[in-house]
């Protein structure tokens, strides 16, 4: 009925929720502040009411009957988060109003704007209704990285948090900016540790928020150095790489994994050898785990391990991965989701890589494709490492062998730091570290002293 | 013979104070629906000085710049003002047959002052949030986007009468579901839209 061609897909629906009104912070404003707002395309209209209402009510449906969701309805979840605190008439929706600067921020960082100044200039209208006050003064002849610098200040002093570091990825950024300050031009380029605020985490306890801006570039916070990374498995990202998954990125990421499973069994905190497999699940999802993904975690393992493994259990994994390729070659629009752009079809195939990596995405063993998806977003530009004393972590692939880890006063996720010459030191990016994350390493005040962050 | 449009070419008259905003009268055609964007009757249009407090009447437009220099000429007040390709497009679809009040970031703003946009681009908040509405203009119509468009106006068809189960549903924070009838409805319609599984359908 839709098409009598048969040409369908929710790709269509993607054609027009990537448009890049999606993508522009202006835009994000001029519908968050609206009473009513009506979408326009061609000569067709529907109000956004009416289309999100649709889009979520599919995105709905077809999770609970895939597991997945294809439907693209996560671009408009962030439109509601951000209209319901100013909108009365949303105010009964299940989303709690937004707290924070913080909050706002981390949501709309993907988005971009012709003038990198607008990318925050952007947003003022909006956070003026939300009734932040002393916003900087809108000035288009400022320096963009002294508003960048300013205005992450600003953020942590309005909302008396330091919460915004755990925002920095580590990664290049465009602007001579000290190590505490965010690069607003860019999107945030590596998953987040605790994306959604999924796991209550707390690695300093409930300690005071200290800070104190000393100069324009340096952020003084109280914290001490509990550790450091010994040995890293590459993310596979290259900073700066895109977001398209090529085959060298797959082979990187499957090799990653790989170095990581080795790293698990190296991590000797963790007692028993079972639990360090858990271990290694819990840092790589850093989030809750559903129990038939958890069922599943063996058999990822074992794939992902098969060619390593010796004996007959190897044998059979590997010829599993060959059936499971088999099986998709046969349904092109099974790999298809997952791996987009111009592969070379026989180089691909015989890369070894590949193949574990779609028997790790096969959909038919329950919980497999599941628990897979959700490893492959939750380490994007990620590296699990070790550190000296044994423990096993994740943070920002821009973490290096000898960077320290530090525990702040008042941030509930530690930082992986790097020490500078002159004894300050430089921000690279949160950690997930396994065992330390309520606060087991946390000294007593005593034992805190003042680090200097340039 | 081509004019010279160096003199002829419209400039901002000065607001007269810092809650002051432009709103912009787009004259109507008499053209059709289907013919409003033939280019033999140009965009006309006028600015009108209104304040923010005196409660003013307009559709705000919500576009992408998608980097374009404005090269389209257009008539303001008898002058020329040039716009840019995407905007010029969006007024061409908003044009009706009377005329039409509308607030567009690139014409109201005088883009060629710096301290202008200082003064203005603080006042978004209000000239967005107290539009009678927001106008999204995603652009032209693609095969794609007509067939969604419709798909999901059928979709919206079926849920309406569920919308109020929804937000009571919303206020536990749970995940919105329907009556399984509606689900087998949805889904119905989710798999006719999928064509990867409409093929497998057909191929068991």
């Amino acid at each position: 009925m839709y098409g009598r061609s048969g040409t369908f897909d929710s790709m269509m629906l993607t054609e027009i929720t990537t448009r890049s009104w999606f993508s522009r912070v202006w835009c994000l404003q001029e519908l968050v502040l609206a009473q009513e707002a009506m979408l326009l395309c061609g000569d067709k209209e529907m109000t956004w009411g009416d289309f999100s209402f649709a889009m979520g009510s599919l995105s709905g449906v077809e999770r609970k009957t895939t597991g997945l969701s294809t439907v693209p309805y996560f671009t408009l979840e962030m439109y509601h988060k951000l209209r319901s605190p100013i909108h009365q008439s949303l105010a009964m929706s299940r989303w709690a109003p937004e707290k924070s600067l913080y909050q706002v921020l981390i949501r709309i960082r993907h988005l971009n704007s012709g003038d990198p100044r607008d990318k925050l200039y952007g947003l003022f209208g909006y956070l003026t209704r939300l009734g932040v006050q002393g916003l900087p003064h809108v000035d288009y002849n400022i320096e963009i990285s002294q508003l960048y610098t300013d205005f992450t200040r600003f953020t942590i002093l309005h909302d008396r948090s330091l919460k915004i570091l755990t925002d920095l990825d580590g990664m290049e950024n465009s602007y001579e900016i000290p190590s505490w300050t965010l690069d607003w031009s860019r999107d945030h380029k590596t998953s987040r540790i605790n994306w959604n605020e999924s796991a209550k985490l707390a690695a300093s306890k409930d300690s005071a928020v200290l800070y104190n801006f000393e100069s324009h570039n340096e952020l003084h916070v109280r914290g001490a150095i509990v550790g450091r990374i010994k040995k890293k498995a590459s993310s596979g990202r290259a900073p700066g790489l895109g977001t398209e998954e090529t085959i060298e990125t797959i082979v990187a990421r499957i090799r990653s994994w790989q170095t990581s499973v080795s790293l698990a069994y190296e991590a000797k905190v963790y007692a028993v050898t079972e639990h360090r497999l858990n271990t290694l699940l819990r840092t790589l999802l850093r989030s809750i785990v559903f129990e038939e993904q958890l069922n599943a975690f063996p058999t990822w393992i074992n794939i992902l391990t098969a060619h390593q493994q010796r004996g007959p259990r190897g044998v059979s994994y590997v010829t599993h991965i060959d059936e499971a390729v088999q099986w998709a070659l046969e349904r092109p629009s099974i790999w298809a989701l997952y791996f987009s752009g111009d592969l070379d079809p026989v180089t691909t195939v015989n890369t070894l890589e590949w193949r574990v990596m779609i028997a790790l995405a096969d959909p038919r063993p329950p919980g497999l494709q599941a628990l897979h998806m959700k490893i492959v977003n939750h380490t994007t530009g990620m590296a699990v490492f070790l550190s000296e004393d044994g423990y096993l972590g994740i943070a920002s692939d821009a973490s290096r062998v000898g960077d320290e880890i530090a525990l702040i006063s008042g941030l509930e996720l530690p930082m992986v730091v790097r020490r500078s010459d002159d004894g300050s030191f430089r921000f690279i990016a949160p950690a997930y570290v396994h065992g330390i994350m309520s606060g087991e390493r946390w000294p007593e005040d005593c034992n805190l002293s003042t680090l200097v962050f340039k | 013979m081509r004019m010279a449009t160096s003199g002829n070419e419209y400039k901002h008259k000065p607001l007269s104070s810092a809650r002051c905003i432009r709103v912009i009268i787009l004259k109507g055609t008499s053209r059709g629906l289907f013919k409003r964007s033939l280019p033999d009757q140009p965009l006309d249009i006028e600015l009108e000085e209104v304040s923010l407090d005196g409660n003013p009447s307009y559709e705000a437009l919500s576009y992408t710049w998608d980097g374009q220099s404005p090269d389209q000429p257009i008539r303001c007040h008898g002058r020329t003002l040039k716009i840019t390709r995407n905007c010029e497009i969006a007024l061409f679809r908003l044009r009706n047959s009377s005329k039409r009040r509308l607030w567009v970031d690139s014409i109201c703003i005088d883009q060629t002052s710096a301290s202008e946009k200082s003064v203005q681009v603080p006042l978004m908040g209000d000239i967005y949030g107290k539009s009678r509405k927001v106008l999204l203009w995603l652009g032209n119509a693609t095969k794609a986007s007509d067939l969604s468009f419709e798909y999901l106006k059928d979709v919206h068809r079926i849920i309406l009468p569920y919308n109020l189960h929804i937000v009571h549903q919303s206020l536990a924070g749970t995940q919105p579901t329907f009556p399984w009838h509606v689900e087998q409805e949805l889904e119905v319609r989710r798999l006719a839209f999928d064509g990867k599984i409409l093929i497998r359908f057909s191929n068991p």
